[in-house]
């Protein structure tokens, strides 16, 4: 690492009523002395804890595991505990609340769309014989797992829907995550709730309104490509319109 | 902030239909288009004249079926990627109908421009 790190981060109040700070968004400027190996996340904390007691945001577990600590760096939606500044490779930081969210304050968002979003496609695994004790099998070598296994690992950390362009001018879209989750359960041959999700995102606030801009599968921290999930669950939605009596 | 309660899970008008077709469309059109160019611009610069392009059009071959879907083909997949874009916008209710009906309006209009316009070609009137 060069020098001291500039880090610029956008503050706000959220609702524009009176709080810490108050008044319209604004950047602040922070000077940091960069430790070794150290990531956005620490930056942020390091500024709350000896610069500025006013700063908010939001974080977890640290260990890229629950995706909380997501926020806007260097104009791309990252999650903050696992981005190193020097891979950045710059000393300039510019560190934003992620997009398409309501800001509560300063880097901290209210995640109720992404979530709503979520819940709207059933994200719950709904058993096709409930009455069962066990559920089968699919087979690690199995076509099916193949297609579900690259979309599974979703840790919900909304920097999907903070990129997509379709989310910025309808807000109605679904957004990423939540196409890729019906899409996981969609495609499981155990879940019984296929058909019903298949009509919740078919029409053009679901997967008709993807234009495959490939956004969200840019910020994945975890790989995922939820457009190919979309791109997948399109085909699954013409062939359960020819063939509306197959699952 | 989102208000939860006021989205719900039935999702707007089903747009299979038309994303099959745009893409069917597309894929006429991006074989049409190379015929077109590759006709009029390399194999026939300077010999294209009214009467053999009559005579092309009512020879009942391939050329009559490939010139009668050219146009609906254009004016579809224009109008309804204009749609698509309209949609992305999330256009109120009224909105969205009067938007629906101004496409439409715009495609007969430009159908039926194409078939006036054609009708000479085709030996009618003219």
């Amino acid at each position: 690492m060069a020098g001291t790190l500039t880090v610029r981060i956008r503050r706000s109040d959220g609702s524009g009523a009176a709080a810490t700070p108050p008044g319209p968004p604004r950047f602040d400027t922070f000077r940091v002395e960069p430790e070794p190996k150290m990531n956005v996340l620490d930056v942020v904390a390091k500024i709350q804890a000896t610069q500025d007691p006013s700063l908010a945001f939001r974080y977890s577990c640290r260990a890229g595991m629950c995706g909380t600590c997501s926020m806007r760096v260097n104009g791309k939606n990252r999650w903050t505990c696992r981005t190193q500044v020097e891979k950045l490779g710059t000393d300039l930081l510019v560190i934003e609340p992620l997009p398409h969210y309501p800001v509560i304050r300063d880097l901290a968002v209210d995640m109720a769309p992404f979530v709503e979003s979520m819940r709207l496609v059933i994200p719950q695994f709904v058993p096709a014989e409930p009455g069962k004790a066990t559920f089968a099998k699919i087979g690690s070598g199995s076509r099916e797992r193949r297609e579900i296994d690259p979309h599974i690992e979703c840790i919900t950390c909304g920097n999907c829907y903070g990129e997509c362009s379709l989310v910025e001018t309808n807000k109605a879209y679904l957004g990423p995550a939540a196409l890729n989750r019906a899409f996981t359960l969609i495609a499981d041959s155990r879940d019984g709730a296929a058909r019903a999700r298949l009509e919740l995102v078919n029409g053009h606030d679901g997967v008709w309104g993807c234009h495959t801009q490939f956004n969200c599968t840019e910020v994945c921290p975890l790989g995922i490509s939820p457009t190919r999930a979309i791109q997948k669950l399109k085909r699954k939605e013409l062939l359960h319109a020819l063939t509306p009596h197959l699952r | 902030m989102s208000a939860p309660e006021t989205r719900s899970a039935g999702r707007r008008s089903n747009g299979l239909w038309g994303w099959l077709l745009q893409r069917v469309s597309g894929i006429f059109l991006a074989y049409a288009l190379v015929v077109h160019l590759w006709t009029v611009h390399v194999v026939n610069v300077d010999r294209l004249t009214w009467a053999t392009i009559s005579a092309r059009l009512q020879d009942g071959t391939l050329w009559t079926v490939y010139y009668l879907l050219f146009v609906p083909a254009v004016v579809y997949h224009a109008l309804n990627g204009v749609w698509g874009i309209a949609l992305d916008y999330s256009p109120a209710p009224a909105a969205r109908r009067g938007i629906a009906l101004a496409l439409w309006a715009a495609g007969l209009a430009l159908l039926v421009y194409g078939y006036f316009g054609l009708r000479p070609l085709f030996g009618a009137g003219g």
